[in-house]
């Protein structure tokens, strides 16, 4: 026997759980479908930084849109999910790197955008004081921030739990076919249901394969290394021109460093591993811009593994083979700042209600296969 | 990167014997351990306690062979003692920290041994974090890194032949012993007199041995049995320690209270390297899953002593060799040849003699679980009920486990919290997934790596 929903939700990363809430929440009866375990992948092992700064064009609109969302987010959850309005700083090392965001900033500028600032050396020290001193400046956006992406993570599953989704753990998807209802074929059951939401990150491409969709994915093992509580020295989320970087500092003190290195991955056990030589040029980058850290311990460091598409945007957008079935995966280490609002397009997608932000670059028929590709020299 | 045939972590009983036999056989072998000198647990500070008349009066029994061992395998293999193994990659790059040089080095082996050996099982109860209380093992600890004596009575409790043997060891050192509260009752169970037969089969001098400790610590005064409730008081200090025995409480004031109940395999390592394990009722944790010769679940990495499940430092020894021997043969030479270890008759006897408590034994609501991150049983048993399915759910929603040791101290007790709330077996409830650094490292030593790596 089939158990059908109103709508499955396939994944149960900050994707899934988001917009199963607002499913629920909306009357439907939801069921979430995850293979391990909840938030087991690209969001847990998130560093959490809700960024607009330096976005692609086309997802710029979705980041501003989804900023109002986390300042909502505790009370909307009923529970706190660590969000500080931090603002999120990326410096200049050197003149060629302020040159490039002074570009980058009027760039941004010609797009009608008014969210990034460049900020000289003194004004800098007045937002960072513990910045090396060798920093010449900084594109800045002041209402950026940063959540906890654990505590997010309950809150949602609490929320899910509250709002009556059925949240199965250990149902990996391995089959969908088309029809009113979609049938969802599960290693162990079958379930129907006339809307399915492909939530599944890194393996999103795979679900879309399944109903003749390519979408080019990789999954990437991206880096991350957390110290011990150390006395607090910087407000915003920091990033650099000269080398991979993010760092910001946890409510508790944790200095939480990061910055898109990708380390191992062993695709057959859906693991990563950090790469040592990788971790110590990440580490490197933070000491360079606070020496002080030299002295703070590194207690972990893991990698997470996230779906990073061809272009480096996501697919959000409506199956065009099966009617019913919603694509959002592919984050491309990028997706933890668009998560609520990602619910909300997913839910208006479902619903034939007009997008509250652009998606139209996300559309899952965007790539031609490579070999299609043209290459200019 | 530099290169080696065979990298054995851990120079207890078994890595030493397993080194001299690959050293012997032309692999080039390097030892890493984190201690200052060569010797694992039981011959701890081996080469120091030879050389002290005072310490080698009192632990000089434990030390037999110890001298032999580590002269013969200094000849055969590279020592970096000193040093933290905090990370190993599946194809074997071995990342480790020499605490002296502080330096940071990556090493490719052909063949990891994995001979990390054994841990002591934290006991949580009130009060267990206070300063001045410890485990018995860390006790021995002292004694036989600097013969550092406690400097008053001390208090023991728990069970098992650790425990047993340290009581000898401090009364051997002229430490006062102000009381033994032992968590069994008089006599030894049904089930452990049903091993014995096998035991004294298997064993028959373990087992006068230990029958002989259990001995002379009953004529030492001052003993309680079947103890419950046990609680360590003071404030920002241990005072004294209470619990109940015969109905009664009892508070007994001492600024020392060493506490044990036996020692389980140190699986960060093997945790780390993502092999299957297995469970072991009878010790209550979880050990690396080995075929015969010692072979993990992932190719050329190798578990053997203690760490692959308890069996005691002579069993460690053989099974170092015989590991070895077949680490040789993998990588296409040919080892001298050497005894199959001995099977663990006597073990069956001595882990039904003190079967583990159960965690929650102790422990109230209030007490921490995990110490790192100020995570209490209450805390977990509330996420459990919330819907954590597992230790790593219940890591992500508490923090249990993400602190500097790494899950080192709580994450065995954590499985079996999450096994006793929920039903399952701890088998299917699992483990926390380790993270490297096994060990924490300040960022500018790990900063280093690039630039000392490509020297
Ligand atoms: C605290 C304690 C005290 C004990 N005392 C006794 C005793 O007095 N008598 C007795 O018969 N048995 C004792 N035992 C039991 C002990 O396990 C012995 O059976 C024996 O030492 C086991 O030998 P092994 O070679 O398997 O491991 P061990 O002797 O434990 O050696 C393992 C070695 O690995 C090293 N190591 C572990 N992880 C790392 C890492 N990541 N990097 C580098 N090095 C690492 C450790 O420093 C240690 O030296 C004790 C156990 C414990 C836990
Ligand atoms: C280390 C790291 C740092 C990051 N830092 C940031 C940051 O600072 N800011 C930011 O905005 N973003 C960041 N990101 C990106 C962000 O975390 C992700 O984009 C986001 O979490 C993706 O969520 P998801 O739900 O799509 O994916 P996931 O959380 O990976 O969830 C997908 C789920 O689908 C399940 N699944 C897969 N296949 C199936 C199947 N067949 N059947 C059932 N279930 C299935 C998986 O088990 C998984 O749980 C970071 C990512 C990483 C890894």
């Amino acid at each position: 026997m089939r158990e059908g929903a109103d709508l499955i939700v396939i994944g149960g990363g900050l994707m899934g759980l988001w917009t199963a809430v607002l499913a629920a929440r909306d009357g439907r009866r939801v069921r979430l479908l995850e293979a391990e375990t909840i938030g087991r992948h690209a969001s847990s092992a998130s560093a959490g930084g809700v960024r607009s700064l330096n976005r692609h064009p086309a997802e710029i609109p979705l980041a501003r849109a989804a900023l109002p969302l986390w300042r909502e987010a505790a009370r909307d959850l009923g529970a706190d999910v660590g969000y500080v309005a931090s603002g999120q700083i990326r410096v200049a090392e050197d003149e060629a790197g302020l040159a490039r965001l002074e570009d980058r900033a009027a760039a941004t500028r010609a797009l009608g955008y008014t969210h990034e600032e460049i900020v000289g050396a003194n004004a800098l020290f007045a937002l960072e004081p513990a910045l090396a001193p060798h920093c010449l400046g900084a594109l800045v956006v002041r209402d950026d921030g940063f959540a906890d992406p654990l505590r997010t993570i309950h809150a949602l599953s609490r929320a899910a739990h509250a709002a009556g989704v059925i949240v199965e753990e250990g149902r990996r998807v391995i089959g969908l076919a088309a029809g009113s209802p979609l049938i969802v074929v599960t290693e162990s059951g079958e379930f129907t249901a006339p809307l399915v939401v492909n939530a599944a990150g890194a393996w999103g491409n795979a679900i879309a394969a399944l109903v003749g969709e390519t979408v080019p994915v990789t999954p990437t093992a991206l880096q991350m290394s957390v110290t011990e509580p150390v006395a607090p020295f910087v407000a915003a989320v920091l990033g650099t021109e000269s080398g991979m970087l993010s760092l910001k500092q946890s409510a508790a003190g944790h200095v939480v460093i990061g910055g898109g290195f990708a380390g191992h991955v062993d695709a057959a056990h859906r693991i990563g591993r950090p790469r040592p030589t990788l971790v110590s040029e990440n580490l490197a980058n933070a000491a360079r811009l606070f020496p002080h850290l030299d002295a703070a311990r590194i207690v972990r460091t893991w990698a997470g593994l996230e779906g990073i598409t061809r272009d480096g945007l996501p697919v959000i957008s409506p199956s065009r083979k099966v009617s019913g079935l919603i694509h959002a995966f592919g984050f491309s280490a990028h997706g933890f700042a668009l998560s609520p609002l990602v619910a909300r397009l997913v839910m208006e997608i479902a619903d034939a209600r007009p997008p509250s932000a652009p998606i139209t670059p996300f559309g899952v028929d965007r790539f031609q296969p490579a070999s299609e590709e043209r290459r200019y020299a | 990167m530099k290169a080696v045939d065979v990298l054995i972590v851990g120079a207890g009983p078994a890595g030493l014997s397993a080194a001299a036999v690959t050293g012997a056989a032309g692999l080039s072998t390097l030892v890493i351990d984190e201690q200052a000198a060569p010797g694992g647990q039981i011959w701890r500070a081996a080469e120091a306690v030879g050389a002290d008349p005072v310490r080698h009066a009192a632990l000089g029994s434990s030390y037999r062979g110890a001298m032999a061992a580590i002269a013969i395998a200094r000849q055969h293999a590279r020592f970096a003692t000193e040093s933290e193994v905090v990370d190993v990659s599946p194809d074997r790059d071995v990342l480790w920290f020499d605490k002296t040089a502080r330096t940071l080095h990556q090493t490719r082996a052909r063949a990891i041994l994995v001979a990390t050996g054994a841990m002591e099982r934290p006991v949580p109860f009130p009060g267990w974090t206070l300063p001045g209380v410890t485990g018995v093992g860390a006790l021995q600890i002292a004694l036989k890194q600097g013969g550092m004596v406690p400097d008053g009575p001390v208090v023991l409790a728990g069970q098992g032949p650790l425990l047993l043997l340290v009581a000898q060891q401090l009364a051997a050192f002229g430490v006062p012993i102000a009381a033994t509260l032992d968590v069994a009752s008089a006599f030894p169970s049904r089930t452990a007199l049903g091993a014995l037969p096998g035991a004294i089969g298997a064993d028959p001098g373990l087992v006068a041995k230990g029958a002989a400790l259990a001995a002379r610590r009953f004529l030492s005064g001052s003993a309680y049995r079947d103890i419950r409730d046990l609680e360590a008081v003071g404030a920002g200090r241990i005072e004294a320690v209470r619990f109940r025995a015969a109905g009664e409480t009892v508070t007994i004031p001492t600024t020392r209270l060493a506490v044990h109940d036996g020692v389980i395999p140190n699986t960060q390592l093997t945790r780390l390297l993502g092999l299957a394990h297995r469970w072991i009722d009878g010790q209550a944790a979880f050990a690396p899953q080995v075929d015969a010769d010692g072979l993990s679940s992932r190719e050329n990495v190798w578990v053997a002593g203690d760490g692959a499940g308890i069996g005691g430092a002579e069993r460690a020894a053989a099974q170092g060799a015989a590991t070895a021997r077949a680490i040789c043969r993998a990588l296409g030479t040919i080892p001298a040849a050497g005894d199959a270890p001995r099977g663990t008759g006597a073990r069956t006897f001595v882990d039904r003699l003190y079967a583990p408590l159960p965690v929650s034994h102790f422990a109230a609501d209030d007490t921490l679980l995990c110490r790192c991150e100020s995570v209490t049983f209450g805390d977990v048993r509330r996420v459990i009920a919330d819907g954590a399915t597992g230790p790593n759910r219940v890591k992500t929603a508490t923090r249990c486990g993400m602190g500097p040791c790494q899950g080192r101290i709580c994450g065995a007790n954590l499985t079996r919290l999450v096994a006793e709330e929920t039903g399952r077996a701890p088998r299917d409830v699992g483990a926390l997934r380790i993270r490297p650094p096994l060990k924490p490292l300040l960022l500018a030593d790990y900063a280093t790596l690039a630039a000392t790596d490509s020297a």
